[in-house]
C-alpha cells in the first residue's frame, strides 16, 4: 500500500513496511549506516542510522515505515549523536587509517567523513587487541573490528550452515573469532565475500594486500553518501 | 569425545535450547568448559565450536579456562561494601591463598560478582549453587577451613542436612525476613488445587478480561498492562504458545523475586498456569537466575506436587531454565534469546515476543511477582485488586529494602505510598539518599522527594529501594552503578557498549578530584546519546546514575570539581606523563622467566 509520510518536513510518497534507510535514500536523503545491508536481516548494532521518529529516536534501519511517519534526520541533535556514536568507534578501538588496507574501501572511514568528524571528543581508549592469523586464507586485524555481527549472521559453511565467525565474551571485552576448520574450507570466492562484508579492515585476505591503489577505491571514486542515494538518481532518470 | 562428556550428552535431545543446561552439566563434572568438551558439545548440537563458545564466555558463571575446585563468588553491590565486603574480600584472599582476578589455585578460585540478590544479609557470597550470608572474616575462615577439610559448600551451609528441596533447606540460607502480611502477597495458606480449578471453570477470554479488570501491571519494573500482554498472545496465531516467567531477578538491591519463590512458589507457579489458560499456551519456562541455584530442587519439589495435584499436566507444564550470570537476561527478549541456548542479547523490536517470542511463537513473558498477583486476583476479583492503591496504579507492590534502616526486608505497599511514609515504616537511619529501582532507577533525595509517591506516574519503582544516610559518599556510589552497568552491557550495541565505559571514566575523574565542570557537561550531553540511541532498556537507563544524581545531589559534584589551571585539564597528570616512557620502556623491558 503506498503511505506518505514526512522526512525533515518534505512529503515523501513510500511502499508501507519498507525500511526507513532505503525510504530516505530513494527520497535523495542520506542515513549513515555502518552495520545495515539491504536485502539481509536487520543487524541494528551500530546504531548510527539513528533519526527521530514521531519525537524519539530510533535506527532507521530497524523502523518500517506507517503511513503520517514524522521524521527527523537532519535536526542537529540526532545528527550530533550519529557523529559521537562514528566518534565513540574510532575512539574504542585502534583506527589507524592512513596504515590500514581497507583505506579508502572503509565504510567507517568513508561515514567519518560524512558525519564531518575531526577527532573524537571521547578519550581514545587504545585497547590491547591480538590479531589472528590462525586460518589459512584470512586473518583478523581485530583493533578495527566494530562488532556489527554483519560477518557472524551472514557469512556461514556452504554445507552445514554452521558459523564461521563469532563473538566471544561480552561488552567491552568481547572480541571477534574465526572458527579456523571452518574458515579453511571457505571456497576463494567466499573468502573475498567475507573481507566485502567487513565494513572495515578487520576480516582480511592472506596474500592479497593492497591490490588496488589508493586513490582509485570504492569510496575514492564515489563517496558512501552518493553509493547510498543512488537509488534516488535511478528514480530521476 | 571423552565418556563424561558423552554421559552428559545423553541425557539430552540434540536440541539447542538444552545448551546452557549442558554446559551447567560440564562446569559441574569437570570444574570449566575446555575447548574440547565444547568440540563434543558443538559436534552432539551441529555447531560450529566458537558457536558453543561464543554462548558459553557470554555468562560470567561459565569458565572456559580451570577455575580452581571451589569457585568463590563475592557479591560486590553497593549494600555490601557498607557492610564490611573489603575486610570479607581480604580474609578470602587471605584464607584461600589466592587472589581475586587472579588465575587462582587448583583448589580455589575468587571471583568477584554483581548483587547476588542478598541486600538483605551482606556481605554474601556462592560457592557454586550454595549461598553464604552475613559474611564476616571469621565466618568465611571457618567456611574456607571447611572445604579445605574436604567438606562440600551444602554440608558447610547445611549441617543439619535438611533435604535440598525443603523450604528449610532455603530457609536456613537465605533466612529473609517478610514484615508484611496481605493483602495480596505472603497472605497465608491457600488451596491452589481449587483455585486452578476455579480458573479454569472460567473461558480463557474471562481470564483476560478479570486481569485486564484490576488494572495489574508489569511488575518488574516496565508497567506494561498484564492483560493486554496476555491478550496480545492470546489473539496472535502459533501453533504454540510459551509461557515465561522472567525469575532473573539482577537489579541490584532487589530480593523480593526469591523471596516469593522460597514462601509463595505455588502462587507464581499457578499464575504461570492463569496465564497458560487465558493464552492457550501448553508450555511454561521458568527462568530461574544462576544466582538463585539453590531454588532449583525446591521448585522442582513444587512443580511435582502441582503434578500430582493435577493443576500441571499435559496440558500445561512448566521447566526450569536455569541462567548462567548475566543481567541484561532480565530484559524480556534477552531472556528469550538465553533460553534458546543463546547469547543473552536483547532482539530488535517489534516483533514484540507476545507475537514473536520463543522459537519464534506468541510468548507472554511476565515477573515472578506479576504471576503471583494474577494467581490472587483470580482468586478475590478484579475489583478487590483495583480497589487498591490510586488510579493508574493499581493493586500493591513488593520492595526489596536494604542499606541504612533498621528493618531490611521485604515489605507489600499500596501503591500511593509516599517515600516519607516507607522510610519511617524501614526505620530508615538518617537517610539523605534513596535509590529506586536499582542502579537503573533514580537517585532520590529525600530531603526534596520524601513526599512524591509510588506510582507509575511519579516514581515508578521495580521494587528495588536502597537507603543510603548522610555517611555515604554519593560519587563512590555512582561510579559502583556505572562499574556494573559496564560489567553488565551486553556490547551488541556501540552507545551502550563503549559510551558506559567513557562515563564510568568520567565519574571517576569526579571522584578523584580531577574534574573540571566542562565533564559535567560531558556526563550530561554523552549519558543523553546512550540512553536515546542504545538498544535496549540496559542502554537507556545506564546513564542515570549519573544524570539523576547531577539533578538531585549538584553540590556533591561541585566539592570535587577543580579549576582549570591555564591550558591543562585536571585531567592530565603531568607527573605521569613525564615519567610514562620510562614505566614504558621498563614494562616492555625482556622479562626473566618465572
Amino acid at each position: 500500500m503506498t503511505i506518505r509520510i514526512e522526512i525533515d518536513g518534505t512529503t515523501v510518497t513510500c511502499e508501507e513496511g519498507a525500511t526507513l534507510v532505503d525510504v530516505a535514500a530513494e527520497a535523495g536523503v542520506y542515513i549513515p549506516t555502518l552495520c545495515y545491508l539491504p536485502e539481509h536481516p536487520v543487524l541494528g548494532t551500530c546504531r548510527v542510522c539513528s533519526v527521530k521518529v514521531n519525537g524519539g529516536v530510533a535506527a532507521a534501519c530497524a523502523v518500517k515505515v506507517s503511513d503520517g511517519m514524522r521524521v527527523e534526520v537532519n535536526d542537529p541533535e540526532t545528527t550530533d549523536a550519529r557523529k559521537a556514536l562514528v566518534e565513540l568507534l574510532f575512539a574504542e578501538g585502534n583506527h589507524n587509517c592512513p596504515s590500514c588496507e581497507k583505506a579508502g574501501r572503509c565504510t567507517l572511514q568513508a561515514v567519518g567523513y560524512e558525519v564531518d568528524m575531526m577527532v573524537s571528543r571521547f578519550p581514545y581508549q587504545f585497547p590491547e587487541r591480538v590479531a589472528d592469523h590462525a586460518a589459512e586464507t584470512i586473518w583478523l586485524e581485530r583493533d578495527r573490528c566494530i562488532f556489527c555481527q554483519r560477518c557472524v549472521e551472514f557469512v556461514r559453511d556452504h554445507e552445514t550452515g554452521k558459523k564461521i565467525f563469532s563473538i566471544s565474551g561480552r561488552g567491552a571485552d568481547a572480541r571477534i573469532e574465526i572458527d579456523v576448520e571452518l574458515a579453511n574450507k571457505m571456497p576463494p570466492e567466499q573468502v573475498r565475500e567475507a573481507v566485502d562484508i567487513c565494513p572495515v579492515g578487520t576480516i582480511l585476505e592472506k596474500g592479497a594486500g593492497y591490490d588496488e591503489p589508493i586513490g582509485e577505491r570504492l569510496y575514492d571514486v564515489e563517496s558512501v553518501k552518493d553509493r547510498a542515494l543512488e537509488p534516488s538518481r535511478k528514480q530521476r532518470k | 569425545m571423552t565418556s563424561g562428556i558423552a554421559t552428559i550428552l545423553n541425557r539430552y535431545e540434540p536440541d539447542r535450547t538444552r545448551l546452557i543446561d549442558i554446559l551447567w552439566d560440564v562446569q559441574r563434572e569437570f570444574g570449566y568448559i575446555s575447548t574440547e568438551a565444547a568440540a563434543g558439545i558443538a559436534d552432539w548440537l551441529g555447531l560450529s565450536v566458537e558457536d558453543v563458545l561464543e554462548t558459553a564466555t557470554f555468562y560470567h558463571f561459565f569458565h572456559t579456562t580451570p577455575s580452581g575446585r571451589q569457585r568463590i563468588y563475592l557479591s560486590n553491590n553497593v549494600i555490601a561494601k557498607m557492610h564490611g565486603y573489603r575486610e570479607v574480600y581480604e580474609a578470602l584472599q587471605r584464607h584461600t591463598g589466592t587472589r581475586f582476578g587472579g588465575p587462582g589455585s587448583d583448589d580455589f578460585g575468587l571471583f568477584e560478582t554483581a548483587c547476588i540478590g542478598m541486600s538483605d544479609h551482606e556481605p554474601a557470597m556462592l560457592i557454586d549453587d550454595v549461598v553464604f550470608t552475613d559474611l564476616t572474616p571469621a565466618s568465611v575462615g571457618k567456611i574456607v577451613e571447611g572445604l579445605k577439610r574436604g567438606d562440600s559448600p551444602a554440608q558447610i551451609a547445611n549441617p543439619a542436612d535438611l533435604p535440598r528441596d525443603d523450604v528449610a533447606y532455603v530457609d536456613a540460607l537465605t533466612r529473609t525476613t517478610v514484615h508484611t502480611s496481605g493483602p495480596v502477597f505472603f497472605c497465608g495458606e491457600t488451596d491452589y488445587s481449587a483455585l486452578s480449578h476455579h480458573c479454569l471453570a472460567m473461558t480463557p477470554e474471562d481470564v483476560i478480561a478479570t486481569i485486564s479488570g484490576s488494572g495489574l501491571r508489569g511488575l518488574g519494573g516496565a508497567g506494561f498492562p498484564t492483560g493486554n500482554k496476555w491478550k496480545f498472545c492470546r489473539a496472535a496465531t502459533g501453533d504454540e504458545k510459551y509461557i515465561i516467567c522472567n525469575a532473573d531477578e539482577g537489579e541490584p538491591g532487589t530480593f523480593k523475586d526469591r523471596v516469593l519463590l522460597t514462601y509463595s512458589p505455588k502462587q507464581v507457579l499457578v499464575g504461570m498456569a492463569i496465564a497458560a489458560h487465558g493464552v492457550g499456551a501448553r508450555h511454561g519456562i521458568l527462568y530461574l537466575r544462576a544466582e538463585y541455584a539453590y531454588l532449583r530442587d525446591y521448585l522442582a519439589r513444587q512443580l511435582v506436587d502441582l503434578r500430582e495435584d493435577g493443576v500441571l499436566d499435559d496440558g500445561f507444564d512448566i521447566r526450569i531454565q536455569l541462567g548462567a550470570g548475566a543481567y541484561i537476561c532480565g530484559d524480556e527478549t534477552a531472556l528469550i534469546e538465553s533460553c534458546e541456548g543463546k547469547r543473552g542479547t536483547p532482539r530488535l523490536k517489534p516483533p514484540f515476543p507476545v507475537e514473536h517470542g520463543f522459537l519464534g511463537k506468541p510468548t507472554v513473558v511476565n515477573n515472578v511477582e506479576t504471576f503471583a498477583a494474577a494467581s490472587r486476583i483470580i482468586q478475590e476479583g478484579a475489583g478487590w485488586f483495583a480497589a487498591m492503591g490510586v488510579p493508574g496504579s493499581a493493586g500493591t507492590r513488593l520492595l526489596s529494602v536494604a542499606g541504612d534502616c533498621a528493618a531490611p526486608g521485604v515489605y507489600e505497599v499500596e501503591w500511593g505510598v509516599t517515600l516519607r511514609e516507607v522510610l519511617d515504616m524501614v526505620g530508615a537511619d538518617n537517610p539523605r539518599a534513596v535509590q529506586i529501582s536499582g542502579p537503573s532507577g533514580e537517585m532520590l533525595s529525600v530531603a526534596t522527594d520524601a513526599d512524591r509517591r509510588l506510582a507509575y506516574d511519579d516514581l515508578s519503582c521495580n521494587g528495588s529501594f536502597m537507603v543510603f544516610n548522610h555517611e555515604r559518599d554519593l560519587i563512590d556510589i555512582v561510579g559502583d552503578f556505572m562499574q556494573f552497568f559496564v560489567d553488565e552491557s551486553c556490547g551488541i550495541c556501540v552507545p551502550c557498549r563503549a559510551g558506559n565505559v567513557m562515563l564510568r571514566q568520567k565519574i571517576g575523574l569526579v571522584a578523584a578530584g580531577r574534574a573540571v565542570r566542562s565533564d559535567l557537561d560531558d556526563m550530561v550531553a554523552w549519558g543523553g546519546i546512550v540512553a536515546h540511541t542504545s538498544r535496549c532498556g540496559l542502554g537507556a537507563t545506564s546513564p542515570n546514575p549519573i544524570l539523576t544524581t547531577l539533578r538531585k545531589f549538584p553540590d556533591i559534584y561541585a566539592a570535587r570539581l577543580r579549576e582549570r589551571n591555564g591550558d591543562l585539564l585536571p585531567s592530565f597528570d603531568s607527573e605521569a606523563e613525564l615519567t610514562g616512557y620510562a614505566q614504558a620502556v621498563a614494562a616492555l623491558a625482556p622479562q626473566e622467566s618465572l
